[in-house]
């Protein structure tokens, strides 16, 4: 099914803890000695001589890598379909995995006793989580060290975890979690996640009314999620996110393109990866590189970020994202200040077909991120949990304020039971 | 929208350049919604929440070495990267 890309012949048995589990690792994050690409060409034959903050911290908690989990190309996708090497759905093979981190959910869905650590900027652990039906957890930003971390755009990146059960997020988390000086990002802030969680009897559930135009099968499984917290003396209360469903998709979008277009300005067939012929002229052996290995979606992203950045359209494009993203994470924070957690469905749809999707407009690509974009954007931690028991799956996503991991985590494990 | 001269900056080239700058173009005309928000005295969030920078403490420590850098590369002689010649 495509789910790992390169495999550890020399794995060990997971100890302590993490004993009779096997654990993947999103291809963006570097493994010593374990090809890391990134599931990108222009990183094939990259062993990197070091290990990621995360994969330090999981191996000194007695586990190893098995494997590294396919995605799209540094993250640039929701389906998984942007690599050399497409996975399927073991839900259903004609159908997409979701993306970015596409491997990871696929992985945990097919193996028993399987933890994958995921990665998102826009929505990349959620979105495969809800359409291969697995439990996708996004932390908040700067909770988890990014060092070794190859990066999409840097404020937006979150490490994060996929698995079957919630308690195994909250276990993953309390050895992945800490302040690193390795990543000048990262937060003073720890917890212990695998304390008894939150009772959910007398909270409140804010639901924003912009975020409910799903499929029929999708809004009906959200339904009945609400009447059953409901009916456990939770209370539901209509919010409004109208900020963010009208503005948050380019919002992102311009931030995402930006940063990314200036991080892979290094990949340039010079130290590490492919590299390029020496005998060309010094532009060209640069242009050579980037033209025959970067697929098609990290050029469009590219040059979308580099025109967003350029003197003259810098203050309408990036710069003006920036000033509107403070009045997206305001919205949030104003709801949070009435809700104890938002709550939505993860994806407007199950997870659709390749033929359904492979000749879709970019743009239209784009616009079916727009439930997840806005908690990315905003550094929020959120949770997507299987709410849909018959058919294929479909997530409920509950979003929590900043460092309020806990109450997301516990929510999800309330939903889950 | 000049879509070689983006293209030359970046360094790539693409096969079909058109219908590259008609889907840059269409995608640019979609995010030009945000100059609808007033943004008058709105501050940039470069980041999602306030990050109090981690500062370690100025010791000396051991970083890469230089073997371990170049033993991923080919082009490469004794205690340099090669890259292409300037001239």
């Amino acid at each position: 099914m495509n789910y790992f890309l390169a495999k550890n012949k020399d794995v060990k048995p997971c100890k302590g803890k993490l004993k009779g589990y096997t654990i993947s690792v999103k291809d963006n994050i570097c493994t010593k000695g374990l090809e890391t690409t990134a599931g990108s060409q222009i990183l094939k034959g990259y062993k990197p001589v070091f290990d990621a903050t995360v994969i330090e911290k999981i191996k000194a908690s007695g586990g190893d890598i098995l494997a590294k989990a396919n995605m799209d190309e540094f993250g640039f996708g929701s389906f998984n379909i942007n690599t050399h090497k497409v996975p399927q759905n073991p839900l259903d093979k004609s159908r997409v995995t979701g993306g970015s981190s596409g491997g990871s959910a696929a992985a945990v869905k097919d193996l028993d006793n399987h933890i994958s650590i995921a990665e998102s900027t826009g929505g990349s652990i959620a979105n495969p989580a809800s359409f291969c039906g697995v439990v996708g957890y996004t932390p908040t930003y700067g909770l988890v060290s990014r060092y070794g971390l190859i990066d999409y755009a840097n404020s937006l990146d979150k490490i994060g975890i996929v698995s079957r059960k919630v308690r195994e997020c909250k276990m993953m988390m309390n050895i992945i979690q800490g302040q690193d000086f390795k990543d000048s990002t990262s937060i003073k802030h720890e917890e212990d996640y695998e304390k008894k969680s939150l009772e959910v009897k007398g909270m409140t559930l804010g639901v924003p009314k912009e975020y409910l135009e799903a499929s029929k099968e999708v809004k009906e499984a959200f339904e009945k999620t609400i009447s059953q917290l409901k009916s456990k003396g939770v209370k539901i209360k209509s919010v409004s996110l109208k900020k963010n469903a009208n503005y948050s998709i380019p919002t992102y979008y311009l931030i995402a393109m930006s940063e990314a277009s200036t991080n892979l300005a290094k990949y340039s067939g010079l130290r590490y990866g492919v590299e390029g012929n020496t005998n060309l002229k010094y532009n060209d052996y640069f242009k050579q590189v980037r033209t025959e290995y970067f697929g098609d979606e990290a050029k469009r992203r590219i040059v979308l970020g580099t025109y967003a950045r350029m003197a003259g359209f810098r203050e309408q494009y990036y710069d003006k994202a920036l000033r509107v993203r403070t009045l997206l994470i305001d919205e949030y924070k104003e709801v949070f200040k009435e809700v104890d957690a938002i709550i939505h469905p993860t994806m407007p749809m199950v997870a659709p077909r390749f033929e359904e999707v492979k000749n879709l407009d970019p743009l239209a690509i784009y616009q079916m991120d727009l439930l997840t974009v806005g908690a990315n954007l905003g550094g929020f931690p959120h949770i997507s949990i299987p709410m849909k028991k018959e058919g294929l799956p479909a997530g409920i996503m509950i979003t929590g304020n900043h460092l309020e991991d806990f109450k997301v985590l516990s929510i999800g494990e309330h939903i889950e039971n | 929208m000049e879509i070689k001269k983006v293209l030359e900056v970046a360094r790539l080239d693409v096969k079909d350049e058109a219908k590259l700058a008609k889907e840059v173009q269409n995608i640019l005309k979609a995010f030009k919604k945000i100059s609808e928000v007033n943004t008058q005295n709105v501050s940039k969030s470069l980041h999602p929440l306030k990050i109090e920078g981690s500062l370690r403490d100025d010791e000396i420590k051991e970083g890469l070495r230089r073997e371990e850098a170049l033993s991923l590369v080919k082009n490469k002689n004794k205690e340099y990267f090669l890259g292409p010649r300037l001239k």
